[in-house]
């Protein structure tokens, strides 16, 4: 249930994917002009970026309440 | 020949608007490493555009926000109600209706009575907190997406679409379903 297995273990997602929810009628072309700006700085740099250590989690639904370390 | 033109534009013009809070780099990392790297943990406030929250921050029409002018917050009885009501009714064929504030809270009422141990409950993919209601029912999530669905390299108009055959065999096998 969005958390380690009762063995502990973990088992990698066949995909990571971001989620864009986008509110209806609440914001203009430019500010989707502006986040698909960011999105392309963001992913034109993918190599250089870090991932994350899972330093707390609880043990169902752990993507709301978890907390994340930068790796080394 | 009409003209056409090439600009799409919104169907409606803008009747309020609200300032959003600009923030610095270094603001920004400060949230972020407080929120322990967890975009739940931040407060709203630190956010310039925000597409995390998936419900309720749609803009108002006009009409709208005059509908609730004509609400009304009885305890029994409500007018609103017997209008929700009826809309609900008009569009699905279900006697008995019971309004909750959000579909988290729906999912965990509609599967504690209709999934649990040894059933299997499909979906085209479950959102997080619906897997999670049907499962804490001890019933499992079987997540029938069409295989397009998980290959991202390929384009299809619809990803998210059930897998119809996986539906079929699912129903015809031995599983218990709701």
């Amino acid at each position: 249930m969005f958390g380690r297995h009762p063995d502990g273990s973990e088992r990698p997602a066949a995909m990571d994917l971001v989620r864009l929810a986008i509110p209806r009628r609440t914001y203009t072309q430019s500010h989707i002009d502006y986040v698909i700006e960011v999105v392309t700085a963001v992913a034109e740099r993918a190599s250089d970026l870090r991932g994350l250590r899972i330093v707390e989690e609880p043990p169902q639904l752990r993507h709301f309440t978890a907390r994340f370390e930068p790796l080394g | 020949m009409p003209y056409r033109s090439r600009t799409i534009i919104e169907p409606f013009r803008i009747h309020s608007v609200e300032p959003l809070r600009m923030t610095t780099e270094e603001h920004r990392r400060c949230a972020i490493r407080g929120a322990g790297h967890n975009l739940f943990n931040l407060h709203a406030d630190d956010v310039l555009i925000d597409l995390l929250t998936d419900s309720g921050t749609g803009a108002m029409s006009r009409d709208q926000w005059a509908a609730i002018r004509h609400g009304d917050e009885s305890y029994a009885g409500s007018p609103s109600w017997f209008v929700f009501l009826k809309a609900v009714q008009e569009l699905f064929p279900f006697e008995h209706v019971i309004p909750t504030h959000q579909g988290r809270a729906a999912e965990k009422i509609l599967f504690s009575v209709v999934a649990g141990r040894g059933k299997v409950v499909p979906n085209n993919t479950h959102f997080d907190t619906t897997r999670a209601n049907v499962e804490a029912t001890g019933a499992e999530a079987a997540d029938l997406v069409i295989p397009e669905g998980l290959r991202p390299e390929t384009l299809h108009p619809f990803k998210g679409n059930m897998d119809l055959g996986a539906l079929e065999a699912l129903l015809a096998g031995a599983s218990r379903w709701p």
